[in-house]
């Protein structure tokens, strides 16, 4: 590494940052409890089991011991209920829509060596690039323009060329960008970001350029693994600097944050647990807990031999099991299921999902054909991608699964956002929103984007979607909130856009 | 901002106008919520006054712009907490 790389990465870490939250040397992960709390609940009773997911429908948050039952479960009979169970908690909380959003990768410059990614700084068959700001630009206006995103979330390597002033100016340059469409202009509403841990001080940077969700996955909760996929030395082989980040963002006044782990690498019961303590920690210090959950499987990636040697590679059934215990566990929380998948397991697990990516390119510059077409070159990223279909043709899919795509952004328009969302998700009011914004924003999606098949499919679901709202009236909505969708969306249908509720 | 100042103040201006009123800090293109009170009612929301770079919202049924905007104004006016 060059000497000024080294000075930088000497610097990232504010021992005083996360110890201050640290029991002594504990952290919030006790591996033996966890294993103890997995052995203890072998066998539940299926009544204990039902009883659990009862109070899943209540939006509570479970415990670790209720967790480890649930992981337990062995009747395939009582794993149907669970999915199922599952799928109505998703819907009670968002309702029937499926935001979607894409991946933007501007920096594969990488410190870290991590054994089972393609970014890390041993494979030099990586060609590595970060994206000036005019690029990111010209990416944005492929996603916003072209393909009819609204929401991305960034990637960056964690290097000095992609640090939080960088990242800063990204986000920047993203939310600078206006399009014309064809019926009205895109734009991206919402960056999320997926960057290393921070700095209070360079998430508080990030938070007064307009971050939308902070996401740091801590791959592997498991102590000993973590210890042994990073590389002693590097700056990610901190565990606890990687746990808090959390923390840190809340203390940046950061309103949403996501965590999530990289399925393969340790037990996946561990795993799931392991995402619940972080959930219910950051519920206990912050009383907010995280915005999304990921729950990506270790894929191949080029040079990264690690996931021949794994043991803990998650198989198809595992992984829906995994997905049902996480929804019911952090009911409120949103899940997203990602294009390293292949359609066919996302068909499978969406009906307890929130969030999918579509039209999904991964290399550097990929959208707006920077290196010409192999930019999407799948021996030059991070990992390779189970789904490389169309935004139009998911959006086509999910409309004739029941499904409305959402676009919506409202939460960011208007300030709901943080500890008021929260409120609104653990009430179930939240739904409500969602509902009013997805026919919102698909109507201009559909007039912007779909192709005329898709737009077919997409009017009928929206005529299913108004008599719903309608049937809920006054109970749920008053009449003037029925005036006010079907004068917003005339008006969208007008050429008028980013109206929300 | 003393939010749980902001919370009870803003409960009252809430339940005069039978809205939903909160603050929220302008974040680069976005909204940040800081602090606010009132029951749901799921309408649009509009941004009634800018303070800052703070700005006040409110859901509702024909509410009074003004008059929402002025009681709201005066919670950030310095005061003396001493209770004069
Ligand atoms: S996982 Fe992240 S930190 Fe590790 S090598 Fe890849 S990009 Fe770098």
């Amino acid at each position: 590494m060059k000497t000024a790389d080294l000075s930088w990465v000497n610097n990232v870490i504010k021992e005083e940052q996360y110890k201050k939250y640290m029991n002594g040397d504990k952290d919030f992960i006790n591996d033996e409890e966890i294993w103890e709390k997995i052995e203890r609940e072998k066998n539940p009773d299926p009544r204990k089991i039902r009883e659990i997911v009862k109070k899943s429908f209540e939006i509570q948050t479970l415990t670790p011991d209720e967790t480890a039952a649930l992981l337990n479960v062995k009747d395939p009979e009582l794993w149907e209920e669970i999915y199922a169970a599952a799928a109505e908690v998703k819907k009670k909380v968002y309702d029937n829509r499926i935001v979607t959003f894409a991946p933007l990768y501007c920096s594969n410059y990488c410190v870290n060596n991590c054994l089972y990614c393609g970014f890390r700084r041993d494979n030099k068959e990586e060609v590595r690039r970060r994206l000036t700001l005019d690029e990111v630009k010209d990416e944005t206006k492929a996603l916003a323009g072209k393909i009819g995103h609204k929401r991305l979330i960034v990637v960056y390597g964690e290097h000095p060329l992609s640090d939080a002033n960088y990242i800063a100016d990204t986000i920047r340059a993203i939310y600078s960008v206006k399009v014309k469409t064809k019926n009205g202009y895109g734009d991206i509403r919402r960056v999320n970001v997926n960057a290393a841990p921070m700095s209070v001080e360079d998430l508080a940077m990030l938070k007064e350029v307009g971050i939308g969700t902070y996401q740091v996955f801590q791959e592997t909760y498991h102590h000993d693994t973590y210890k042994q996929v990073h590389p002693f030395g590097t700056l990610k082989s901190n565990y606890q600097w990687r746990a808090y980040a959390m923390h840190r963002a809340f203390e940046a006044n950061v309103d949403d944050v996501a965590i999530g782990a990289l399925f393969g690498l340790y037990d996946w019961r561990f795993e799931v647990m392991g995402l619940l303590y972080h959930a219910r920690e950051l519920e206990r210090q912050f009383g907010v807990g995280p915005h999304t959950v990921s729950f990506p499987r270790l894929t191949p990636a080029k040079n990264a031999p690690y996931i021949q040697k794994t043991q803990y590679k998650v198989s198809d059934e595992d992984f829906k099991k995994l997905i049902a215990v996480i929804r019911l566990s952090i009911p409120y929380t949103g899940m997203i299921i990602t294009a390293r998948e292949p359609a066919r397991i996302r068909r499978e697990v969406l009906p307890m999902c929130t969030q999918t990516d579509a039209s999904t390119k991964i290399g550097i510059g990929a959208y707006s054909e920077i290196n010409g077409s192999d930019g999407q070159d799948l021996a030059k990223q991070q990992f390779f991608i189970g789904d490389d279909r169309e935004l139009d043709d998911v959006v086509r899919e999910l409309a004739e699964m029941g499904y409305i795509t959402s676009f919506c952004t409202a939460g960011y328009r208007c300030g709901r956002t943080g500890k008021n969302i929260m409120e609104l998700l653990k009430t179930g009011k939240e739904g409500n929103f969602c509902k009013l914004n997805a026919i919102l924003t698909f109507r201009e999606w559909l007039d912007d984007f779909a192709s005329e098949e898709t737009k077919k499919v997409g009017e009928a679901l929206i005529k299913k979607e108004m008599r719903e709202v309608k049937s809920r009236t006054p109970k749920v909505f008053s009449p003037q909130v029925v005036g006010e969708l079907e004068n917003y969306y005339e008006r969208i249908k007008n050429g008028e856009r980013d109206l929300y509720f | 901002m003393e939010k749980e100042i902001f919370t009870s103040e803003l409960s009252s201006i809430a339940k005069r106008y039978n809205i939903r009123v909160w603050i929220a800090e302008k974040m680069g293109r976005r909204w940040s919520y800081v602090v606010g009170a009132g029951k749901e009612l799921f309408l649009p929301s509009r941004m009634i006054a800018k303070i800052g770079k703070y700005a006040i919202f409110v859901e509702g049924e024909n509410f009074d712009r003004e008059m929402i905007a002025a009681s709201v104004r005066k919670l950030f006016e310095p005061r003396d907490f001493q209770g004069n």
